[in-house]
């Protein structure tokens, strides 16, 4: 079993990193949720997918840097490019699990809302009864001092217009992306780590608080209601 | 059959290998006058292809960004969103009140940022700031949410069926919808690696298709609710995520995604008047493609003119979905249905289909759109005249 490189000089020896080490974390986390929300392999079916990525996939273009900066393109592991774009996570989701609704892919410092807060409005127009809404984190080096092992967290949930405890709702994408004025001037917009509205959001599901709470990330925002029967 | 609200098409805007504008797009696929020319902006001395298309300087002007700045990619948004937005206001006036705009934003990258950058970066012991291209082309006065997809190919179709549902889900009033990508060093050896880029180019629908030939582009096509006039209406659409193998869509997954957006759009499959086919020339790609449509469309499908924009201008990867919403909307339009270009050879198993190369009996009133992507994404939009 491939594991998660030590150090970050490590990463561009890795040509299927993403298949290999980040796949199978995003897969299981996946697996997990359906899990959790007592959705079998049949009715998994029915699903639709969104995820988010916010440069997750990186380890796949620091391979092909290096390759091509140092022996050429003809040593290139043909079947890298595969998991080079962010949306070979949503087809690894919906090929493996066979999930065959609406399949999105959101990219970006505010993916991780984005995600929730579009499969949340999916579900309330009626256009999926349940979507998976799934994330991975393995964010390349901020800079010169990062030479240990990158951090990879994967997430999971899936949103169901009919049965639960809690709702998403008012979602108001950000303004995260450079093309903005103000995020040109938020330093950390590029670190963002799309897992951690998953993270909030499981942490309010645990605590079932009273209160509506809103989620914020890269710029993004949307807000949780408590009620529900489950 | 009933279907869910409707969005008005009310600006285009491009930049693409034909030139600057709808009309220098329509001229390229028209007569497939492009700029076609050998990558000098990283080495492509040991790879078989060596060609890509490229927006011509003479469309960019001297003071672009020129191929493989950081820059230029954010250049091409702020050209193709600058025109897009001044078409709508130009018809429509402004919006003559505060609206709550967006940009989604369809790129096979990071939205610009590319990754391969903040790897090289960390290497040669810099801090990467890739988003600094950004700084001096921001879309025209811009402070709204900018949504970014990443469905690989399928990324600027599918930014249109998110845009879409922003306008429906009464989160946005107005979308600018913006595929876009350029010719990177990472893409391009990728692919080749891959072996799916080819010498010839793209050329489907023939016996000598082998390949893609992927050109720079940025597509953009503004939406709003209702309009007065709009140029076209987006209907519907729909997408799924099926594949045998993560390169090869198969034809279930393709119908899928047909059948969804034309339920969506509410529309039966022989209203359809014209298909833009996604047709990038690989061999079991424009099989499955066709085959979808057989499945979907039935014995109407020989009446429909199933058009490869690619022959034409490329495969503009993450703009293919927007440019190629484009020329159906200037189908719809123009009433007029152009060829898909050197099908000298056309594979004789299609011989009973028209590939645009029959006049139809009448002008186009609802067209249909698709784009496939690596990992299996599908994605159809359903547009019809604005009229």
């Amino acid at each position: 079993m491939p594991r998660l490189p030590q150090d970050t000089a490590e990463l561009p020896r890795m040509p299927l990193a993403v298949r290999d080490v980040l796949g199978p974390e995003l897969l299981a986390t996946a697996r997990q949720a359906l899990a959790t929300a007592g959705i079998g392999a049949d009715d998994a079916r029915t699903l639709g997918c969104v995820t988010a990525s916010h440069r997750a996939t990186a380890a796949t273009a620091a391979y092909i840097a290096e390759v091509l900066d140092g022996p050429g393109p003809r040593w290139l592991a043909p079947e890298c490019f595969l998991h080079y774009s962010p949306h070979s996570l949503t087809g690894l989701l919906c090929i493996e699990l066979e999930l065959d609704g609406t399949a999105v892919t959101l990219t970006g410092p505010s993916g991780g809302v984005d995600a929730l807060g579009y499969a949340a409005a999916m579900v309330s127009s009626g256009q999926l009864r349940r979507v998976l809404v799934a994330t991975a984190h393995w964010t390349p080096p901020a800079g010169p001092e990062s030479t240990g092992p990158l951090p990879l967290r994967t997430a999971a949930v899936v949103l169901d217009g009919a049965d639960g405890w809690g709702s998403v709702s008012d979602w108001h994408p950000g303004g995260g992306h450079p093309a903005v004025h103000e995020a040109r001037d938020a330093p950390d917009a590029e670190r963002a780590d799309t897992s951690e509205a998953f993270a909030a959001l499981a942490d309010w599901h645990a605590l079932r608080p009273d209160a509506p709470v809103e989620l914020h990330g890269g710029g993004s925002r949307l807000l949780l209601h408590p009620g529900g029967s489950a | 059959m009933s279907g869910r609200a409707a969005v008005a098409v009310t600006g285009l805007g491009v930049l693409s290998p034909g030139g600057a504008g709808v009309d220098a797009l329509w001229r390229a696929c028209e007569n497939g006058d492009v700029d076609f020319r050998t990558v000098e902006h990283f080495d492509v001395s040991r790879t078989g292809a060596r060609i890509a298309g490229f927006v011509p300087d003479e469309a960019t002007g001297p003071d672009a960004p020129p191929p493989g700045d950081p820059a230029r990619l954010p250049y091409l948004v702020h050209r193709a969103t600058s025109e897009a937005l001044a078409d709508a206001e130009s018809r429509t006036g402004g919006p003559g009140r505060q609206v709550r705009t967006a940009l989604v934003l369809g790129s096979t990258d990071s939205g610009g940022c590319p990754s391969a950058a903040a790897w090289r970066a960390w290497r040669d012991g810099h801090s990467s700031d890739a988003a600094s291209g950004w700084t001096p082309y921001a879309p025209p006065a811009w402070d709204g949410p900018v949504i970014q997809v990443g469905n690989a190919s399928a990324a600027g179709a599918t930014a249109l069926g998110v845009g879409a549902d922003l306008l429906r889900g009464g989160i946005a009033d107005r979308v600018l919808v913006c595929g876009v990508d350029t010719v990177t060093e990472t893409a391009f050896q990728g692919l080749a690696s891959l072996r799916t880029l080819s010498p010839g180019g793209c050329r489907p629908f023939t016996t000598r298709r082998s390949g893609i030939r992927i050109s720079e582009c940025a597509a953009t096509v503004v939406l709003e609710r209702t309009a007065d006039a709009p140029l076209a209406l987006l209907r519907g659409w729909g997408s799924s995520n099926e594949a045998s193998q993560a390169a090869r869509p198969d034809f279930e997954g393709v119908a899928k995604a047909v059948r969804r957006a034309l339920a969506d759009a509410g529309a039966e499959p022989t209203e359809l008047g014209y298909v833009n086919a996604h047709a990038a020339g690989t061999r079991h790609g424009d099989v499955a493609e066709l085959r979808a449509l057989e499945e979907v469309v039935g014995d109407h499908l020989p009446r429909i003119p199933v058009v490869s924009s690619k022959a034409a201008f490329g495969h503009c990867q993450g703009a293919a979905g927007t440019v190629e919403a484009i020329v159906t909307v200037l189908t719809l339009m123009r009433g007029e249905v152009l060829p898909t270009l050197g099908l000298a050879d056309r594979d004789p198993r299609w011989d009973h289909l028209n590939l645009g190369d029959n006049r139809p009996d009448r002008p186009p009133r609802t067209a249909l759109t698709i784009s496939c992507g690596l990992g299996g994404s599908n994605v159809a939009v359903v547009f019809s005249r604005g009229d």
